[in-house]
């Protein structure tokens, strides 16, 4: 960039832009009433360097380029999905020790173009490939028509549940098609984690449904089928998200701080209107708690950032509600996992999913070029156009 | 077994993979398996030929396959709240393994040959360690290395096995030719590296190699194949029974034999010491074979004196002087107050001081050298024993270190001097002299008359071992004659080794002579390095400081600098056997005498 940062315009242009963030910030800033019913919730608990019972916990997490091949308007897709299960072991060294089972790292190549019914087959193959289902099995194995009825303005039979009448935009539109394969990749690796039988299962993501009652959206059906298959055998699914996506979240834990001491270890349920509360003024604009879900805030250690916490409500109701003894602890349990010291803070088998999911610059690359000889082979490739200008400047042509 | 075959017994499954090589050092990235310092890996290369490689570990580290330092995990496991490190990556845990190459075996005209590391194994070539595998693996492992290694393993002696880590091969057996026991051998090692129990199972090899040999037509011998006399001290009177939990030292090892066999190799005695000849008579374990040892005052020079005391020049051309005047006789001469001083060689004072010298051997101070008027002496035994091929086991419990010193350095110099005796001759007559003309070995063996009459009748006897029916033998046909130092740096020090040490002209011409010495010693740094130079065997064992371990690699016949920190750490029995006639350094365990 040839850009002079020291110039006077560019200077009061900052200054200005400043002004209207924090003006933005504060516009939302939770009314003083409903900050401190927030907080006369908060529930302190205990660091847990140990556990009363070992658990089994599962952690999955995905990443991918995409596309990672272009031609017109054909788009190839990469995708990584990983899962790590672990078995706390209170009185072992390591506390935790891997489970190594079959089937916890996917690698998937998805071919979507906009040519016939080229998109839905290449999202056909894809869930066949990752989970061994349809929409069919997606539906029948979930929940999701009865909750879309009950959630949105629009209400849907079975047979309403069609590739024809999900929703999907262009192939062309790259950016919408990452999210929903990385979200579909790592829902059906958390399916398969399902299979050691853990009492967690960890998301990186919320558990929101942005188009619940409104579209037939693919990854928020798999996230229904995984979530009423976690239920009906006991496991929770905890969707932790680094970004609590709260307005002036901070304040909460500041205050949780000042006003109540807890400087740490501690949680807030926030109102949930699946369980029948009102949801406080600041946050209705937001899906934050989700739609069938619950949400807590809650903060693990003094270095770290308060973070959310997303789980269903029907599993809520099934092993929290009307026990605090329980509720506290799931997040004693949680803070156990999350004294890995590559991770500390959050938890380690979502790092450690992420550490096996993610793609060095290298890997990427390596990739490429197997995916480019062989379609040099076949001489499906013109030119050099798949490189990066700069890799053409760097290594030739 | 070839090339492909030998990549058929390593298998698909290696331990690592080549990260780096250069002429120094190569770096292998492993897997988390139980590995040691000085383990031993085979690493097939046909990049300019069929080769594999050996390479020997010197330094490993722990590594992780993604995370460059682990020093950040360990502060924080230190530091943070009960932090802990789960146990999942396992793929992850490796190691970086560093070391030399010590050479490679190329496989040319259906045979291997074992080459200096003079070349590299291909980029990112598989490594497999010997050792690592099942039963049937391993042994398969060590039948490879002992064919890729044959012509350094090779020799009659068998000092004991190829030690990959803290891994004794067994079925890798490491020899020393019986040619190079009429070398110098060095055997290093601070107390309690197991030198003695390295000596035993040397003494016992012998003896397995002798009788061998024995029972091989010559015809048949491999090259530097050679009976071996041994000359052993035996300053804690252990070679014998060896320890009271074992089948016995040489004394089993003779009693196991055939009577033909005894016979040939053991003669009449293996045992001499200064205990009385009738306790040695009725000591069971002996049975029989024990001689009582004693010189005489006649067999010993001015030669031998200087050797192993200080003697100045003055006093040396005195003695010298007095030995002209007196013969044989000598030494009683000056204790008898016989030798008169003049004003020219023989001063007063130093009379004195060779008196003072020599007042070891008065009256009945000396077990070794007991005061008798007539010649009467084991000498001329010990040197016949030893020039047929016998072992000797020479209890010196009795005698004081002097004593001991002195009857190393007249064994060694009269032999010595009769190997040289033989060599300037072609004929019997020639070798003995007539009553009219000396013969070579009045030459040789100025004084010592006495000890002259008796070996001119023994060696000019039917059976004598310099006799092939009428034909005087050649050096070569006769024994490689070894004869043991304990204590080396009392006598081989500089400042005893010098013009007029008979075993500065032992360590010098000895191997021309078939006579070697084994220097045995806790330290190197104390001994004369002409007598160092002249080592061409060292077994260097754990030694105890830094001056010392620099000494042995300086002294090593072939490069030991990478094993030079494990000159520091080696437990018993372990050793590095360097060799001029081999092209590698091997690590060896020495296995416990039982």
């Amino acid at each position: 960039m040839d850009f002079d940062f020291l110039s006077r315009d560019f200077v009061h242009t900052a200054t200005d832009a400043i002004d209207a963030f924090r003006q933005a910030i504060e516009e939302v800033e939770p009314p003083e009433e409903d900050l401190e019913a927030l907080c006369e919730g908060i529930t302190t608990f205990q660091h847990s360097p140990r556990i009363e019972e070992d658990f089994v916990v599962a952690g999955v997490d995905g990443s991918g380029e995409f596309p990672i091949l272009q031609q017109d308007d054909v788009f190839m897709h990469f995708t990584v999905s990983a899962g790590s299960v672990f078995e706390t072991c209170t009185r072992r060294q390591h506390k935790m020790t891997a489970r190594t089972l079959p089937g916890l790292m996917y690698t998937g190549l998805i071919n979507l173009s906009d040519h016939g019914e080229g998109l839905i087959q290449g999202y056909h193959c894809f869930l066949q490939d990752l989970i061994h289902c349809g929409l069919k099995e997606l539906r029948d194995g979930s929940d999701y028509c009865e909750v879309f009825s009950a959630e949105g303005p629009k209400t849907i039979r079975p047979a309403d549940v069609t590739w024809e009448n999900a929703a999907f935009s262009r192939a062309s539109q790259v950016g919408t098609h990452a999210y929903l394969i990385r979200s579909l990749a790592e829902l059906g690796m958390g399916v398969r984690a399902l299979a050691s039988q853990p009492k967690y299962l960890l998301l990186d993501t919320s558990l929101v449904y942005f188009l619940l009652g409104e579209s037939i959206y693919l990854p928020e059906l798999l996230k229904r089928y995984l979530i009423c298959k976690a239920n009906a055998q006991g496991t929770g699914v905890l969707g932790l998200c680094k970004s609590h996506n709260i307005p002036n979240g901070d304040l909460l834990g500041r205050r949780a701080k000042e006003q109540y001491g807890a400087a740490h270890h501690w949680f807030i349920r926030l109102p949930s209107e699946a369980l029948g509360e009102k949801r406080p003024t600041f946050l209705l604009d937001r899906e934050v708690p989700p739609k069938l879900g619950v949400s807590y805030l809650f903060k693990f250690h003094e270095m770290s950032f308060p973070m959310r916490l997303d789980v269903d409500a029907q599993w809520w109701r099934e092993h929290l509600a009307g026990d605090p003894e329980n509720e506290k602890r799931l997040f004693e349990e949680l803070d156990y996992t999350c004294h890995d010291v590559r991770s500390y803070g959050y938890p380690y088998p979502l790092q450690s999913a992420h550490r096996q999911a993610s793609l060095t610059r290298q890997e990427r690359k390596a990739v490429k070029d197997i995916l480019l000889q062989h379609a040099q082979r076949e001489g499906i490739l013109r030119g050099a156009f798949m490189r990066s200008q700069e890799e053409i400047h760097q290594a030739g042509v | 077994m070839d090339y492909l075959g030998v990549l058929e017994v390593l298998g698909q499954e290696a331990f690592g993979v080549l990260a780096g090589a250069s002429t120094s050092e190569l770096v292998v990235y492993a897997r988390n398996f139980d590995t040691s310092i000085g383990d031993l890996f085979l690493i097939p290369s046909d990049r300019g030929g069929e080769r594999i490689y050996l390479f020997r570990m010197t330094q490993y580290a722990n590594v992780l396959r993604r995370e460059d330092d682990m020093d950040p995990m360990a502060k924080n496991l230190v530091a943070m709240d009960d932090p802990f490190y789960a146990d999942d990556f396992e793929r992850d845990k490796l190691l970086r393994l560093t070391g030399t190459l010590l050479g490679y075996s190329e496989y040319t005209q259906e045979q291997w040959v074992f080459r200096s590391p003079r070349k590299l194994p291909d980029h990112l070539s598989r490594v497999f360690k010997v050792g690592f595998g099942d039963e049937a693996t391993i042994a398969a492992q060590e039948a490879v290395l002992a064919e890729l290694l044959h012509a350094q393993l090779r020799g009659g002696i068998r000092v004991g096995s190829l030690l990959a880590g803290e891994m004794a091969l067994q079925g890798v057996q490491v020899g020393i030719p019986g040619e190079y026991f009429a070398h110098h051998i060095g055997v290093f090692g601070r107390t309690g590296t197991g030198k003695s129990n390295n000596l035993m199972v040397m003494i016992e090899a012998i003896f397995q190699n002798n009788l061998h040999l024995l029972h091989t037509p010559q015809e048949e011998w491999e090259r530097d194949d050679r009976i071996v006399s041994l000359f052993a001290i035996d300053p804690h009177d252990e070679f014998a029974r060896w320890k009271p939990e074992t089948n016995g030292g040489i004394a089993h090892i003779i009693e196991v034999m055939s009577p033909q066999d005894r016979a040939a190799l053991v003669g009449d005695f293996f045992y001499l010491s200064c205990r009385p000849q009738e306790n040695l008579d009725t000591d069971a374990v002996l049975n029989g074979r024990g001689r009582q040892c004693y010189l005489h005052r006649r067999d010993i020079t001015p030669a031998d004196l200087i050797s192993i005391m200080e003697f100045t020049d003055i006093m040396s051309a005195s003695a010298e002087a007095i030995s002209d005047e007196h013969g044989e006789d000598w030494i009683s001469a000056i204790l008898n107050g016989q030798v008169e001083p003049d004003d020219r060689v023989i001063h007063r004072a130093s009379l004195g001081a060779i008196n003072r010298r020599l007042g070891f051997l008065a009256g009945t101070r000396s077990r070794l050298v007991p005061r008798a008027t007539a010649y009467d002496s084991c000498l001329a035994d010990i040197i016949i024993a030893l020039e047929r091929g016998r072992v000797l086991d020479v209890d010196t419990t009795m005698m004081t270190e002097i004593e001991q010193f002195l009857l190393t350095t007249i064994v060694a110099r009269t032999i010595f001097a009769l190997r040289k005796a033989l060599k300037s001759s072609s004929t019997m007559e020639q070798l003995l002299g007539n009553e009219d003309t000396d013969g070579e070995i009045d030459r040789h063996l100025p004084l010592q008359e006495s000890l002259k009459a008796q070996l001119r009748e023994r060696l000019a006897a039917p059976d004598s071992p310099y006799r092939t029916g009428e034909q005087l033998k050649q050096i070569t046909e006769l024994p490689a004659v070894n004869i043991i130092v304990e204590e080396a740096p009392s006598i081989l020090n500089p400042v005893r080794i010098k013009f007029g040490s008979v075993f500065r002209d032992i360590s010098r011409q000895g191997r021309k002579f078939g006579i070697g010495l084994t220097v045995v010693s806790q330290q190197v740094s104390e001994i004369d390095n002409g007598i160092l130079s002249q080592l061409n065997t060292e077994i260097s064992m754990a030694l105890g400081n830094e001056e010392e371990r620099r000494a042995a690699v300086q002294t090593a016949s072939n490069d030991i600098q990478p094993f030079r920190r494990e000159l520091q750490v080696m437990s018993v029995g372990q050793a590095i056997l360097s060799a001029s006639y081999k092209n590698v350094p091997l690590p060896i365990q020495i296995r416990e005498f039982f």
